[in-house]
């Protein structure tokens, strides 16, 4: 009897686990593409981070502190793995689609400005780091100086030198391609 | 461009998902439903191949020595049997070490701060060149393990010294690879020429990540 009833709450307990799972991936999808565009500017890449990162975060589930943001955690995970994640084929030349074509699957009326502006951001991230892009996605996201220290793991006064920095060699890129 | 109408250009492209969004959702339920652990192939193949050719040939060869050292050591060369046993505890010591890292690395919390995070996951990986550095030292005895008391019985001779040569160069090239196979060497023409080639490719990628992530903690 005993038996039983230990597997009938194991059973109750992969339920529960697997329902907020799907439920979190459901909201919060929109991290793990953002993430993956950011380091993979190989659509084909991009599949298999987003499958990496999904394993990541189920096998992670039993670790979550509810104490703790939930989006802050997914970040964590998605960039920890995208980071780690490897193919020999990343140094293949990245395809041309620009970002809004590629995320929305179609090509928007955008105005021909707009689409210049959104292609030379994209050249910018793709030329940045594994942590400052990082730090860009999260700054483009609108979080706090404070909430991205404590995603990346570093001072707040470091995230706004560091913030500065990118954000001046991006004005930079913006005003040689404009003038 | 000011923060705000650049966050907004973003938001204009990037929050929007793309027409498969729905996948996603099949993949979740997919690796929900199964057995996840399947889904994991952090290790390449070769590499799998690798530790379970050198765990057979720890079993094998460390058996058929025990079994020559036990019941037919007169017969056996001696030079032979501390050799190859030296050979077959270097190759034990780095399949361990090698596994234990990637155990290591296979239950390191990924929910962590990135820059913390990753600079462990990539010390750790780039540790697994201690497995390397174990088995560089087995370099001599491959140049021992034939050798017997008649080629020194008769004094000096031109096979003698070669030997003598040849394994007094390949303890000093195993010494020297030994203390030199580091992390901190990364940059040297020497070390781009011995691991260059696509299986290498990725400890590069940990190198330049560690790098990244220890220059990112400074101010």
């Amino acid at each position: 009897m005993t038996g039983g009833y230990t597997i009938k709450m194991m059973q109750d307990k992969h339920l529960e686990r697997e329902k907020w799972f799907q439920q979190i991936v459901e909201t919060h999808r929109g991290i793990l593409y953002k993430v993956a565009r950011m380091y993979c500017p190989l659509e084909s890449d991009r599949e298999d981070l987003i499958q990496e990162i999904l394993l990541q975060i189920w096998q992670s589930a039993h670790r979550y502190n509810p104490q703790f943001g939930l989006t802050t955690w997914l970040y964590r995970i998605a960039i920890n793995v995208a980071i780690s994640f490897y193919r020999k084929n990343t140094a293949r030349q990245p395809d041309k689609t620009p970002i809004h074509e590629a995320l929305t699957g179609m090509a928007a009326p955008e105005p021909a400005q707009q689409e210049h502006q959104l292609q030379l951001l994209e050249q910018f991230i793709q030329e940045l780091n594994h942590f400052d892009k990082a730090l860009m996605l999260l700054y483009l996201e609108e979080k706090s100086h404070h909430d991205i220290a404590e995603i990346l793991g570093i001072t707040v006064s470091n995230v706004s030198t560091k913030v500065g920095r990118i954000k001046e060699k991006l004005k930079k890129r913006f005003t040689q391609h404009s003038s | 461009m000011n923060d705000q109408e650049l966050q907004q250009l973003w938001q204009n492209s990037a929050a929007q998902l793309p027409a498969n969004a729905n996948l996603i959702n099949e993949q979740a339920r997919q690796i929900s439903q199964s057995d996840a652990k399947r889904h994991l192939n952090s290790m390449r193949p070769t590499k799998i191949i690798a530790v379970l050719l050198g765990i057979i040939w720890v079993i094998g060869v460390g058996s058929l020595l025990l079994y020559l050292g036990i019941f037919a050591a007169a017969q056996t060369s001696l030079y032979f049997l501390v050799s190859m046993s030296i050979q077959v505890l270097l190759t034990a010591v780095a399949v361990g070490a090698y596994l234990y890292q990637l155990a290591l690395i296979q239950t390191l919390d990924l929910s962590g701060p990135i820059v913390t995070i990753q600079e462990k996951l990539h010390q750790l990986k780039a540790s697994t060149l201690w497995a390397t550095r174990l088995l560089v030292l087995q370099l001599p005895v491959w140049t021992t393990f034939f050798w017997s008391n008649r080629l020194f019985e008769q004094g000096i001779t031109f096979p003698l010294a070669l030997n003598i040569a040849l394994t007094v160069l390949f303890t000093g090239v195993a010494v020297w690879l030994f203390f030199n196979i580091r992390y901190e060497n990364r940059d040297q023409k020497w070390f781009k020429f011995l691991f260059s080639g696509k299986e290498w490719e990725p400890l590069m990628h940990t190198f330049r990540v560690l790098e990244e992530a220890r220059d990112y903690q400074k101010e």
